[in-house]
């Protein structure tokens, strides 16, 4: 449980901290765009310099964005796998029994992995840099025009930083239920899957009631602190751009220009 | 038959960069049928210390052993399980079944009772926490009030049997009438079956009271461990801890520095009324 890193802050000072959540979830989103965008093996290798220099200079080891990608190893061969058989075109490599191996496979298996990999990294990085809280705040603020239409940014933004908060408080608690109840001598580990999905029960029904307890008390101390939804609320922490955002903008929009550009102008 | 803790550490998130050592070099020897009281600061690493008498946590390094096995070995873990029964802090959170006997049958069940066995343990288990088992064994455990939980929840433990009942601050959170009765509990619980009591508490005088020895942790350090005539001789150590200090103690030492004799260590309120009624009575008789 421990070892869950998606989605967690690292808490250091850097340039890539300080910026606006705004301008990192649109430059994230424009950095998603451009991994799917890029086909050549090469440009990949560009994508990749950039995305290392970015997390060079976020000061986060690149051990945290390596033990990020970790858990995503099952996935990564699985994908890979599916592709180099799946995939059919070009010069047939390899023939046996109903398998096929193609040049085509090979390409198409090694890019979804680069892609994979590329894209975890990123958002891992931006979750990394920045705290949920001004996360969802750049997001409630970003959303703020849809409002026109109805639709509900704020209640969106307050569910979210309330999820957010919670996640590590449930883990805590699950952490502390579980072995409350392998004190009692539970066992999680034995048996078929009916008997592993019964163990569960002993662990699941206190988390659910702690959940709601939570819940229902949050709630209280909200309204008692007159909250009243998104009307007329302002911020404490007012996020702002700043000449460094603008900058940051600049940046990226060359170098994703750059790759494009030489990706369409390079023949190999 | 004893628990063993030999440089025993635990870090936690070790090699990250918010790594803290949560107890450190701890060597400490419980015998059973003892009674320990431990204290300590809110972070002192009371709660990690405890959690390795079961085998719930693995040391970082140093070594546990309960009676002569080490829990490094993991067939050994599940027989520990047995012989130390760990109640959490607000284990109240623990309970799940819909009826108080079934939720307290729970423990002796999964150690291999057959189902009538593990009810009649539970319903001794309800007995010795003071709780009827014609009132409350079929209702549900959620619609308890806060003091029955928690005792529904102890006995979720005792009905264990363990040799070493270890409790993690079970007073916490209720009324002084909850804390005595838990207290009591323990003392006639441990009278009957001779099990040991190893009890996590911030009450120094409930502690000078029931146990028998005490270890004091500081910042993850063991400071002083030993029998509690010993442990509270030297005030001026738990002083600086920062520690509570027992209220006879402090009578105790008030009287001394004005001049009044005593000629035995007190740290707790029968003592203290013992040597009172002997000196007056002494004057006036
Ligand atoms: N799950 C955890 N992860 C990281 N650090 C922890 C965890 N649990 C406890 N700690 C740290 O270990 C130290 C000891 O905690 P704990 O054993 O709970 O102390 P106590 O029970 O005496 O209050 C504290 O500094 C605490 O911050
Ligand atoms: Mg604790």
């Amino acid at each position: 449980m421990k070892d869950i890193t998606l989605g967690q802050y690292y808490n250091v000072d850097s340039i890539i901290h300080a910026l606006d959540p705004r301008t990192k979830l649109v430059l994230t989103f424009a950095y998603l765009i451009l991994v799917f965008l890029v086909s050549k093996l090469w440009a990949f290798g560009l994508v990749a310099l950039f995305a290392i220099s970015i997390i060079y200079l976020s000061k986060v080891p690149f051990k945290m964005v390596l033990k990020a990608l970790k858990p995503m190893r099952f996935l990564l061969v699985l994908m890979f796998l599916l592709n180099l058989f799946a995939a059919k075109s070009g010069e047939v490599l390899l023939k046996w029994w109903i398998f096929e191996i193609t040049a085509g496979g090979i390409r198409q298996a090694v890019f979804i992995v680069i892609r994979l990999l590329l894209l975890v990294a990123g958002t891992t990085l931006m979750t990394f840099t920045t705290t949920p809280i001004s996360l969802t705040d750049g997001l409630e603020k970003l959303l703020a025009p849809l409002k026109k239409i109805g639709f509900p940014s704020h209640e969106l933004a307050m569910m979210m930083t309330i999820a957010l908060r919670f996640i590590p408080t449930l883990l805590e608690e699950a952490d502390k239920i579980m072995k409350a109840q392998l004190s009692r001598g539970a066992d999680l580990e034995s048996g078929n899957i009916i008997k592993r999905a019964k163990s569960m029960i002993p662990i699941l029904v206190p988390l659910f009631v702690s959940a709601f307890r939570r819940a229902d008390e949050l709630a209280m101390a909200m309204e008692s602190r007159c909250y009243h939804g998104g009307e007329g609320r302002t911020k404490m922490r007012v996020i702002a751009f700043k000449k460094r955002d603008a900058i940051a903008f600049l940046i990226f929009a060359s170098a994703f220009a750059l790759i494009l550009v030489l990706q369409k102008l390079v023949v190999f | 038959m004893s628990i063993v803790a030999e440089k025993l550490t635990h870090i936690y998130l070790e090699g990250s960069p918010n790594e803290s050592v949560a107890i450190d070099s701890i060597d400490l020897k419980i015998e059973a049928g003892e009674f320990w009281g431990i204290i300590g600061h809110t972070g002192s690493g009371k709660s990690t210390l405890v959690q390795h008498l079961n085998a719930l946590m693995q040391p970082t390094s140093g070594r546990i052993c309960v009676d002569g096995d080490d829990l490094k070995d993991k067939k050994n873990r599940r027989e520990a399980r047995k012989k130390v029964g760990l109640v959490f802090q607000y284990p109240e959170y623990q309970l799940f079944e819909e009826t108080v006997l079934k939720d307290i049958a729970y423990g002796p069940m999964n150690m291999g009772e057959s189902t009538e066995k593990a009810y009649e343990i539970a319903r001794e288990a309800m007995v010795s926490v003071g709780l009827s088992p014609d009132e409350i064994e079929g209702r549900s455990p959620f619609e308890l009030s806060g003091g029955q939980k928690r005792r529904v929840a102890i006995a979720g433990i005792i009905a264990i049997r363990p040799r070493y009942l270890v409790l993690d601050e079970p007073m916490a959170g209720l009324d002084p009438r909850g804390r005595k009765d838990i207290l009591n509990l323990l003392k006639t619980l441990r009278e009957k079956t001779g099990c040991a009591v190893i009890m996590i508490s911030h009450s120094m005088d409930d502690i000078a009271q029931f146990a028998d020895h005490v270890a004091v942790l500081n910042e993850g350090k063991l400071y002083k461990a030993g029998s509690v005539a010993e442990v509270f001789s030297d005030m001026e150590a738990l002083r600086r801890t920062g520690l509570d200090i027992p209220q006879a103690a402090i009578l105790a030492e008030r009287l001394k520095k004005q001049g009044i004799e005593i000629d035995r260590s007190i740290y707790t309120v029968e003592q203290m009324l013992d040597f009172i009624t002997e000196k007056t009575g002494g004057v006036s008789g």
